[in-house]
């Protein structure tokens, strides 16, 4: 992948994130009066909402570890400890997006 | 004689800008710089070297300051995203267990303090992507722009979480 589509990538999710999270809000504050349990789930568990958390839950992935490249690459001096670092973090967010996905879509 | 004259009033400069105004330090300073000229050959390069680098009397520029505390909200997000999966999916487990967070919230305070740091980030990380979006366009090019659009992220974001805070301290 190259330079100009991972900046393109960053750029492009977190507009996807601030529509997400305007969807997100004006729902919560449609229904703030009544949030409880069967609220959430059923508002969580509706297709429209499945769609677009597992989309948004990958383009957080792809944001944060892009952002998270990015700052071990500038403070990070050591190779072998930036590695390291990068490596256990990726495993860190791909075994959270596994789970995101898993418990939205059971 | 002008590489040392350039070099006393690089000097005077420097204790200006970093406020140091005691007349009498700045006069031992030049004191000092003046046996340099008179025994040292090097004064001109040893004018540029900054001497008194503490980075915590520095004041950074206020497009510096939006860009790193950006950074560091996206860092400590992008750390804790774990976390906020597992609060995910303590919700949706059961109701019972949506309850226990519930209550959780009202009663534990690391839980909610954690919760409130999260937002305020995710407050202040939107608005200061905004601005870099729009910076990315092409908006707030000049000095000035760029200054005014740092303050304004600042503020709208204080401003925010302030209410933020107001109703989540509140109401739960």
């Amino acid at each position: 992948m190259s330079a100009l589509s991972k900046w393109l990538l960053q750029r492009l999710s977190g507009v996807y994130f601030i529509f997400y999270f305007i969807q997100i809000f004006i729902v919560m504050i449609l229904h703030v009066h009544h949030i409880d349990y069967h609220f959430w789930l059923s508002f969580m568990r509706s297709t429209f909402m499945q769609l677009t958390t597992s989309i948004a839950l990958f383009l957080l992935s792809i944001h944060a570890w892009l952002g998270m490249r990015m700052i071990a690459t500038d403070y990070i001096k050591c190779t072998a400890t930036r590695m390291i670092f990068l490596a256990s973090y990726w495993l860190l967010l791909a075994l959270s997006f596994v789970a995101g996905i898993a418990l939205l879509w059971r | 004689m002008v590489r040392i004259l350039a070099g006393i009033l690089l000097e005077r400069k420097f204790s200006e800008s970093t406020h140091n105004n005691d007349i009498f330090k700045v006069a031992a300073k030049l004191c000092v710089l003046s046996l340099s000229c008179i025994f040292n050959k090097g004064v001109y390069c040893f004018m540029h070297r900054p001497i008194f680098l503490n980075l915590w009397q520095i004041r950074l520029p206020w497009p510096a300051l939006a860009s790193i505390t950006h950074r560091i909200a996206g860092a400590f997000m992008a750390l804790f995203i774990p976390l906020i999966i597992a609060l995910l999916f303590y919700s949706l487990e059961s109701e019972d267990s949506f309850n226990h967070l519930m209550s959780t919230l009202q009663k534990g305070l690391l839980l909610r303090v954690f919760v409130t740091l999260y937002i305020s980030a995710l407050i202040y990380h939107t608005y200061a992507g905004i601005r870099h979006l729009l910076m990315d366009i092409g908006f707030f090019g000049t000095n000035e722009q760029a200054c005014l659009s740092a303050k304004v992220v600042f503020v709208l974001s204080i401003l925010k979480t302030i209410f933020f805070i107001g109703w989540f301290w509140g109401v739960i």
